[in-house]
């Protein structure tokens, strides 16, 4: 013990110099009592306490440290155990006092000496932290990003993996580490072909391409190479991002384009789209047809100014042009519009034009669609040339029935008013008796043309105009008619009976219900040879399929109808071929009237069987329900 | 014809525009006018309008083949419409009627 003692407090030994310059603080703790002194330390244990140490030399241990410090603990442990050790403790030091972390090393010397090494790690403690820290950063940020990072040697053995790379492909990081990067996909022993990361080694040069690996997925591959201290290339990075998805997308975009080029290459209209400095982007190729010119490559990229002024037969066309891009251009609508467009060899064709803004990807064009309309246009002129023969000869043929209508019964005026006057001049025995028949003919034959004219103007009226339909007092019509033709007959022997067991009845009809009765009876009047000419009206009512309908039956003792004529005599028509000889036009009135009001009418013998006793006419007229 | 029933015919025009000619220099006013519608130089609407303008109580049967007319006619004031061809007693019977409406 006093060696020890002796060899550290000598003076000038060569031992002493050395325990100096050691350049870690060094403690030397003699055993006194029950407590340790300081007994020695050196220059780096000086400046690590600021000369504070100097204070505590000779002085005890508990002075310095408290009892309870690790320090002081350790201390004891290793004399009282006779064993050296070392651990990293923490205490305060310096002025102002810092918490530092030491690597303690004692060592016993027996037999009452304990030496405590202390080498500060403070420093080295914060750059571990800080190192510790910053791993922990990176591997946060490589963990994170999408993008696969693989860092792998010369061999393609992966070093390192990030977990979105290792995810990527169902395993675990660790599962990755060590093995070939080929080696992850079943049955492969090799790299994949034209793999960007051996280009990179073998290259030295950031490579990219894309691959395609066994399970069908598509990746963007970038190799990034590392090289050491000498500039060799020693190992590679690989960045990889899947792009099966945009592949696809890409793919069905490009397919969908594919197919919209088609609709508009083989659309029989042409499609312009022009930009908003009047440029034509793009043309299909019928615009060859409409604009007369051998390829749209001459069209695409000249200005819409430029593609009229081909031919200087569509210059006036510019201004229109110009004007109509501006409208649609600032939001206004633009109807479709035609106009014609000359071509090559003096053609001209017309042309319909729609005008639409479009969006195509991000930028907005005028889109222009023509269709040659000249096919339609021709049709339409003769449409219209032909509408106006119809009308010009619609018009004539009107001329011509009322002229002859009004000079016809001008004409029939005078000859009634003779008749007139000869009949005063039989009355009064200024002329022979047998003029009397004579008389009744022409005036029988007057009336027949008069109710000629009459029908004419009627069924013209019921064909060309449109007839309102109301309720109508039956009863009162058929009386007013009866006693007309009662006076306009009154030279025939004429008894007309109505048999009507209602007072009032209401049909729907309208102001031609007078003419339909009219033509009835002057047919019954007319075709008997009889001279007691007697017709009877029978009056009743029944329902046909539901619809409720008032019978008129007009009964008389004429020339009746063979049943071969039964239904021609109300279907005439207008052609010869048509034509019925020896019945005017009334029934052709009658059936067109009751047409009008939904009626029917037909025509039976009035003793079934025998057609010569005379006819029933029989009409059915719809019945105002609610009215007696 | 007219005088075969007593009528006395105090003037006759060939068109319209005589009529209103006549009708103007005439210091005895007629009781009853029979106007036919279709005439040259003027149509016997126009004819009624004008007359009817000089003194409206003159009483104007209008007569025409053309049916269409009578709403017109009437429209303008004449009295009565009779549609040709019509016979002497029809006319008879109409002038009498028009006749007796004045007298009221």
């Amino acid at each position: 013990m006093n060696d020890f003692k002796e060899q550290i407090s000598s003076t000038n030994t060569d031992y002493k110099s050395i325990f100096i310059s050691i350049p870690i603080p060094v403690y030397i703790w003699e055993k006194k009592e029950d407590d340790f002194l300081l007994i020695k330390f050196n220059k780096s244990l000086e400046i690590l306490t600021d000369g504070e140490i100097n204070n505590y030399l000779g002085k005890k241990l508990s002075l310095l440290f408290e009892n309870n410090s690790m320090m002081a603990i350790d201390i004891r442990n290793c004399y009282n155990n006779n064993f050296n050790y070392c651990k990293e403790i923490e205490f305060e030091v310096g002025k102002p006092p810092k918490k530092k972390t030491f690597l303690a090393t004692y060592i016993f010397i027996p037999s009452h000496f304990v030496v405590v090494f202390t080498e500060d790690l403070t420093r080295q403690k914060q750059i571990e932290k800080s190192l510790r820290k910053a791993e922990q950063e990176k591997t946060i940020i490589l963990e994170s990003i999408s993008e696969h990072l693989v860092y792998q040697d010369l061999d393609n053995k992966i070093l390192w993996t990030n977990k979105a790379a290792a995810e990527s492909v169902g395993l675990k990081i660790h599962n990755l580490i060590g093995k070939k990067c080929y080696e992850i996909w079943p049955r492969r022993d090799s790299p994949c072909e034209g793999c960007p990361v051996i280009k990179t080694t073998k290259s030295a040069k950031s490579t990219s391409g894309e691959i395609i690996t066994p399970d069908g997925r598509i990746w963007l591959v970038k190799g990034d190479p590392v090289f050491n201290e000498k500039g060799k290339v020693v190992a590679a990075v690989e960045i990889t991002k899947e792009i099966t998805q945009i592949k696809k997308a890409e793919e069905s975009l490009k397919k969908t384009q594919l197919k919209y080029r088609e609709l508009f290459e083989s659309s029989p209209y042409s499609i312009f789209l022009i930009d908003m400095n009047g440029i034509i982007l793009d043309c299909n190729s019928s615009t060859n047809n409409i604009l007369s010119v051998h390829t749209i490559k001459d069209l695409i990229g000249i200005h819409f100014k430029e593609a009229l002024s081909l031919f200087e037969g569509n210059i006036h066309l510019i201004p229109r042009f110009e004007k109509i891009i501006q409208q649609i251009i600032s939001g206004e609508q633009v109807k479709d519009f035609t106009f014609p467009i000359a071509q090559t060899l003096g053609k001209t064709i017309w042309v319909s034009a729609s005008v639409s803004l479009v969006k195509i990807i991000d930028e907005t064009l005028v889109q222009f669609i023509l269709k040659d309309i000249t096919e339609k246009k021709i049709t339409e002129e003769k449409l219209k040339d032909s509408e106006l023969k119809y009308r010009e000869s619609f018009n004539r043929s009107n001329f011509y029935k009322d002229l002859f209508a009004h000079d016809i019964n001008n004409i029939l005026q005078n000859i009634l008013s003779a008749i007139d006057l000869l009949n005063i001049k039989l009355q009064n025995k200024m002329l022979p008796e047998e003029s009397r028949e004579l008389l009744s003919i022409i005036n029988d034959q007057v009336n027949r043309g008069s109710n000629l004219v009459s029908n004419v103007r009627t069924l013209s009226d019921v064909e060309d105009l449109t007839f309102s339909i109301e309720e109508v007092n039956a009863l009162k019509v058929l009386n007013e008619v009866r006693d007309f033709l009662i006076r306009s007959f009154h030279e025939k022997k004429v008894e007309i009976i109505i048999n009507s067991p209602y007072n009032e009845i209401t049909i729907y009809a309208n102001q031609l219900l007078s003419d339909l009765f009219e033509n009835i009876l002057i047919n019954a009047i007319r075709y008997n040879r009889n001279t007691y000419i007697k017709i009877q009206i029978n009056i009743s009512k029944e329902k046909k399929e539901n619809i409720p309908y008032v019978k008129f039956e007009f009964i008389d003792n004429g020339i009746g109808i063979p049943d071969i004529m039964k239904e021609k005599i109300f279907q005439r028509g207008y052609s010869a071929k048509e034509f019925v000889s020896g019945l005017g036009i009334g029934l052709t009135l009658v059936k067109k009237i009751l047409n009008l009001y939904n009626g029917q009418v037909w025509v039976e013998d009035k003793i079934p069987g025998d057609y010569s006793e005379g006819s029933n006419f029989v009409i059915l007229l719809p019945e105002v329900v609610g009215n007696n | 014809m007219l005088t075969t029933f007593g009528f006395e015919v105090v003037g006759k025009a060939s068109n319209g525009k005589e009529a209103v000619d006549l009708f103007n220099t005439m210091q005895s006013k007629p009781d009853i006018i029979l106007m036919d519608h279709r005439m040259p130089l003027k149509n016997g609407i126009d004819a009624s309008i004008e007359i009817l303008k000089m003194n409206s109580h003159t009483k104007i049967i209008f007569t025409s083949a053309d049916k269409s007319v009578e709403h017109k006619a009437l429209s303008v004031g004449v009295t009565s419409f009779i549609e040709k061809p019509f016979t002497i007693t029809a006319l008879h019977k109409e002038i009498k009627r028009v006749y007796n409406i004045s007298q009221f």
